[in-house]
C-alpha cells in the first residue's frame, strides 16, 4: 500500500500507534497536523468517528452518559503480566523506573518477543497472528467499558489482556495509555480539526464551518464521519439539537474595570459569577437534560432542577445556560462551591438535595422553540431568555447590572465577591456579541479576585440588628448584623450579616435574649448602611469565624480606608458561641480586623 | 451451581494433573457443551498441553453455561494426592467462582478452592506437517526417557522408515547412550514414516515432566519429523486424550 492509499471498511490499528508516535517527538503543530492529515486520508470513512475518538482518548463524547472504562492501575497491571508473562511485582517496578505503564508494557512486550525468537518456541509452529485492527481494537475497548456488574472484573481483565497480547510492544504502550486515560501525545482538538479541513473540507477555509459544528455538537467523531461521508456543505446546515450540549462559551480574564468596559465596547452587562457549577440546562417537552462545563452529563445529580427547569421554562423546547448554587435554606444565603460536592454521589441523591439545596442563576438562552439563538446578540438572548422563564426565589435570571461606569462596576462586584459570589461577569452589548460556542474571548470579561485575605481567627462582634428568618426559621429571627468596635470615633461599624452556626436551640432563645435591647431605631453609636429588621442596643457579644475577609460596599468597618466607598466584610461568616464574659467595648476593634485583613492578604494563584 | 461433572477414575486426574503441574503454575479449564478442555502453553513458550475429556468420557455431565475456572496447579496437585484406588471425581462450580473437588469412595471428602483470574489464552490449533507417526505403551516411552535423561539434556528421535526401527540417543561430552525399538521387537505397536529417516532433538526435562503421565494412560502416539515440535498424544480411560507439544531444539 503507498503511504496515503485509503484503506477499505477497517485499518490496522498500527497506523494509529505510528502516528502517535511520530507526533510524541515533536511539538510543532503544523507538523503535528501534516501527520494527522496523512492518517486520515487512509482512513476509511466509515471509521473515522472511531479514530477520532482514539485520538482524543475518550470512546464516545463524556455527555453521552456512557460508562468509563472502569479499569483501575492494578488491573492494568495484571492484564499486562498475563499478556507479557511476567510477574506484577516486575511490571510495578518497570512503571517506577519508567514512570510510564505504558512504556513499561511496551518493554515487557519486546522481551517476550525476543525471548520467542531466541528459545525455538511452539509459537513458531502457530498459523500467524492477525494484526490489531482499529474497530477490534476499539470494540474490544468498548466491551471493557460496557461490563457491568458481577463477574465484570473478570471480564475486563481478560479483555484487556487479550487485547495486549495480541498488540505489538509499540501497540500495547498506546493502549495502555489509552487505557490509563493518558495518551501524552497532545493532540488537541483544535489540531484534529484543521487535519479534518485539510482532508474533507480542502483546506483552512473549511475550518470554522468544522468548527462551528463541533461547538454546536459536541461530538468531534460524528462530526467527523459526517464530513467524511457528506461532504463540508453538509456541516453548514447545523443548528443546535436539544438533548445534545453545546461546547459552552469561555471568558477572558482582566483586573481593571476601566479595561473591561473599554474592551466590552463601553457599556456592559456586568453580572454575579456564582461559585457553584456551570449547568445547560435542555428541556424538551418534559424531558430535561442537564451538562456540566465539562459537557458531562449530571442530570442524575440535580432532581430539583430538573424539577424547576419543567416547572418554570416557559417553552416545548430550550437550551438555558446557568449556575447551579448551594444555599443555606435556614438564612437564604449562598454557599460555597465545595458544598456542591456533596451533590456528587449515586446515591441517596435524595438526602443530599435536603441537606445541600440548591438554586439556580440563569444568564444565557441558545435556544428555543426551534431557533437557534446563538447567532442573535446578548441583549436579544436576555430578553427572550426573561420572557420564557417563570422567576422564582430558587429559579431565576442571575443578579446583573446594565453599566459603563468603571466606580460602579468596581462596587457591584464587591458586593458580589461579600455574597459569596467568585466576581462578575463583564459582557459585551454591541452587536456583534453573539455566543461564542466553545470560544473564550473578549465578549465575556471574568473579574475575580486578585487577592485574598483568608481567615485564621476568630473575632467578636456586637450585635447591632436583627433579621427575621426565612424557610425554617419563618416568624423568627434568622440573622444578626455584627459590628466591630471603632474606640477613636466609640462607634460601633458593621462587618457582616452572619445566620450560619445558629444550633436549633440558639435560635429559639435570640427573642428573649434580644428583647431588652430592641430599638425603634438605629442606636446613635451604630454606625450602618444596611438596613436590619430590627435595631438593637449594642450589648451582646459573639464569636464569629469566616472563610476570608473581603472588602465591602455595605459595611462601614474600616470604610474608605483600603478603598473609597467600601468597608471590611467577612465572607461566609459563622456564629460560633456567645461571650457573655465581654461587654460591647471589648469586642474587636477595626483597627483590629484591618491589621487581619492586611495580614492574610496575600495573591490567588490564577487558575 | 452451573457445571457438576463426574469422571469415573480419580486417579487418571492425579497422575495427568501431577505432570501438568510440573509445566504450568495455572491452568484454565474452559466449560463447553463438549465438555472440558484445557489448553496451555508453558511460561517458556516450548510445550503446548491440550487435556480434554469429552461428554461422553463422563459419568454425568450437567453443564448450563460457558465458563472458564481458572486454578492454581499446585492446589491442586495436592488435593489430587489424596486420591486413593477406586476413587471417582466429582467436580462442582458454585457461587463466587469457586470449585469444589470431590472423591467419592470410602466416604465422600470435598475440598473447596478459589477460581482464580487466569487468562483463557486462545491457544490456536498448531499445523505441523508430521512425517513419523509411533504408537507404543506408555510405560516403553517412560522408561526410555528415565533411560536417557542422566546422560544428557537433550534426547535426539531418528525414525527410520526402511527398518521400522525409532533409535533414541543422548549424547554428552562424556557419555552417551542409545535405545533402539522395533516392531519386530514388539516394542513399538505400530511404525509409519513417509520420512526415509526423520530426526530432532528435544529438551529431556518437558518429557521427564511429561511422561509421568504415562500412568494414567492406556495407549501412546508419538509423532514428529525432522525439526518440528513432537506431539505426545495419551489416552486416557473413557476416551479422554492428554496431548503434550513440544518444540525442537535446533542445533
Amino acid at each position: 500500500m503507498s503511504s496515503t492509499e485509503k484503506y477499505v471498511g477497517d485499518m490496522p490499528f498500527r497506523e494509529i500507534a505510528d502516528t502517535f508516535e511520530k507526533i510524541e517527538l515533536i511539538t510543532s503543530r503544523t507538523q503535528m497536523t501534516l501527520y494527522l492529515v496523512n492518517l486520515f486520508k487512509k482512513t476509511p470513512p466509515e471509521i473515522i468517528d472511531r479514530v477520532v475518538y482514539i485520538l482524543q482518548g475518550r470512546l464516545w463524547p463524556d455527555w453521552k452518559g456512557l460508562p468509563e472504562l472502569g479499569v483501575g492501575e492494578k488491573m492494568l497491571i495484571k492484564a499486562i503480566a498475563l499478556a507479557t508473562h511476567s510477574r506484577e511485582s516486575e511490571v510495578e517496578s518497570l512503571y517506577k523506573s519508567l514512570g510510564d505503564l505504558g512504556k513499561a508494557a511496551e518493554s515487557l512486550k519486546k522481551k517476550a518477543e525476543e525471548r520467542a525468537k531466541k528459545a525455538v518456541s511452539i509459537l513458531a509452529f502457530m498459523p500467524a497472528k492477525k494484526e490489531l485492527t482499529v474497530n477490534h481494537v476499539y470494540e474490544t475497548l468498548t466491551r471493557i467499558a460496557l461490563a457491568q456488574g458481577e463477574g465484570s472484573r473478570d471480564i475486563k481483565l481478560k479483555l484487556l489482556a487479550g487485547l495486549l497480547t495480541d498488540a505489538s510492544p509499540k501497540e500495547a504502550k498506546y493502549i495502555v495509555r489509552f487505557v490509563e486515560g493518558r495518551l501524552r501525545v497532545g493532540i488537541g482538538d483544535a489540531t484534529i480539526m484543521d487535519a479534518l479541513a485539510v482532508v474533507y473540507g480542502g483546506g483552512a477555509h473549511a475550518r470554522p464551518i468544522i468548527e462551528r459544528a463541533y461547538n454546536l455538537r459536541s461530538d468531534l467523531g460524528m462530526i467527523a464521519k459526517m464530513v467524511a461521508e457528506k461532504g463540508i456543505e453538509a456541516l453548514k446546515g447545523i443548528k443546535p439539537e436539544v438533548g445534545i450540549p453545546i461546547r459552552p462559551m469561555l471568558a477572558e480574564r482582566l483586573s481593571d474595570p476601566k479595561e473591561m468596559l473599554t474592551k466590552a465596547g463601553g457599556k456592559a452587562y456586568v453580572e454575579y459569577k456564582y461559585d457553584g457549577e456551570r449547568a445547560q440546562i435542555h428541556k424538551k417537552g418534559d424531558k430535561i437534560w442537564i451538562y456540566s462545563r465539562r459537557l458531562e452529563n449530571i442530570t442524575h445529580q440535580y432532581p430539583d432542577v430538573v424539577d424547576y427547569a419543567r416547572r418554570y421554562i416557559k417553552a416545548d423546547e430550550a437550551i438555558v445556560e446557568g449556575e447551579i448554587v448551594v444555599y443555606d435554606p435556614d438564612t437564604g444565603e449562598l454557599r460555597p462551591f465545595q458544598e456542591l460536592m456533596h451533590r456528587k454521589r449515586k446515591h441517596d441523591i435524595h438526602i443530599a438535595i435536603k441537606e445541600y439545596p440548591v438554586k439556580v442563576f440563569l444568564f444565557d438562552l441558545l435556544y428555543v422553540d426551534g431557533e437557534d439563538y446563538t447567532e442573535k446578540p446578548l441583549p436579544e438572548r436576555r430578553a427572550k431568555l426573561k420572557e420564557i422563564i417563570e422567576e422564582t426565589d430558587v429559579f431565576q435570571i442571575a443578579e446583573y447590572i446594565e453599566t459603563d461606569n468603571p466606580e460602579e462596576l468596581e462596587k457591584f462586584f464587591l458586593k458580589a465577591i461579600e455574597e459569596g459570589a467568585e466576581g462578575v461577569m463583564v459582557k459585551a452589548l454591541h452587536r456583534n456579541a453573539i455566543y461564542q460556542a466553545g470560544v473564550r474571548g473578549w465578549l465575556w470579561i471574568k473579574y475575580k479576585r486578585d487577592y485574598k485575605s483568608e481567615m485564621t481567627d476568630t473575632v467578636d462582634l456586637v450585635v447591632v440588628g436583627a433579621f427575621y428568618g426565612r424557610g425554617r426559621r419563618g416568624g423568627k429571627f434568622g440573622a444578626l448584623l455584627m459590628a466591630s468596635y471603632n474606640p477613636e470615633k466609640d462607634v460601633f461599624e458593621t462587618v457582616c450579616k452572619v445566620g450560619s452556626g445558629f444550633k436549633d436551640e440558639d435560635l429559639e432563645k435570640l427573642p428573649e435574649m434580644l428583647k431588652p435591647y430592641m430599638l425603634e431605631r438605629k442606636h446613635p453609636r451604630v454606625v450602618a448602611k444596611m438596613e436590619p429588621d430590627v435595631w438593637i442596643m449594642p450589648a451582646l457579644v459573639a464569636e464569629i469565624i469566616g472563610a476570608e475577609l473581603t472588602l465591602s460596599p455595605l459595611h462601614t468597618c474600616c470604610l474608605d480606608v483600603v478603598k473609597s466607598g467600601v468597608g471590611i466584610s467577612i465572607r461566609f461568616p459563622r456564629f460560633i458561641r456567645w461571650r457573655p464574659d465581654k461587654g460591647p467595648e471589648d469586642a474587636t476593634t477595626s483597627q483590629e480586623l484591618l491589621e487581619m485583613y492586611k495580614r492574610q492578604l496575600k495573591k490567588i494563584a490564577v487558575q | 451451581m452451573v457445571l457438576k461433572l463426574i469422571f469415573k477414575d480419580a486417579r487418571t486426574w492425579r497422575y495427568v494433573m501431577n505432570a501438568v503441574g510440573k509445566i504450568i503454575d495455572e491452568a484454565a479449564f474452559r466449560i463447553t457443551e463438549e465438555g472440558l478442555r484445557m489448553k496451555a502453553i508453558d511460561p517458556s513458550r516450548i510445550t503446548l498441553i491440550d487435556f480434554f475429556l469429552g461428554k461422553e468420557s463422563l459419568d454425568e455431565f450437567q453443564f448450563e453455561k460457558e465458563e472458564v475456572i481458572g486454578v492454581n496447579m499446585d492446589d491442586l496437585v495436592k488435593i489430587l494426592r489424596r486420591v486413593v484406588k477406586g476413587d471417582e471425581l466429582l467436580l462442582e462450580t458454585l457461587e463466587g467462582g469457586r470449585l469444589a473437588i470431590t472423591f467419592m469412595g470410602r466416604g465422600k471428602r470435598t475440598f473447596i478452592i478459589p477460581s482464580i483470574e487466569t487468562m483463557a489464552e486462545e491457544v490456536p490449533e498448531l499445523k505441523i506437517p508430521f512425517k513419523a507417526h509411533i504408537k507404543m505403551t506408555p510405560s516403553v516411552f517412560r522408561d526410555v526417557v528415565k533411560e536417557l535423561e542422566p546422560i544428557s539434556d537433550a534426547i535426539e528421535f531418528i525414525a527410520k522408515r526402511d527398518e521400522e526401527k525409532l533409535i533414541v540417543k543422548a549424547t554428552s561430552d562424556l557419555a552417551s547412550a542409545t535405545v533402539e525399538l522395533t516392531m519386530e521387537s514388539g516394542a513399538l505397536i505400530e511404525f509409519e514414516s513417509e520420512e526415509e529417516e526423520a530426526r530432532a532433538i528435544y529438551t529431556v526435562d518437558y518429557l521427564s515432566d511429561i511422561s509421568g503421565a504415562s500412568q494414567a494412560a492406556e495407549e501412546l502416539d508419538f509423532y514428529f519429523a525432522t525439526a518440528v515440535p513432537c506431539k505426545i498424544d495419551f489416552t486416557l480411560p473413557y476416551g479422554g486424550k492428554l496431548v503434550f507439544y513440544v518444540a525442537p531444539r535446533v542445533e
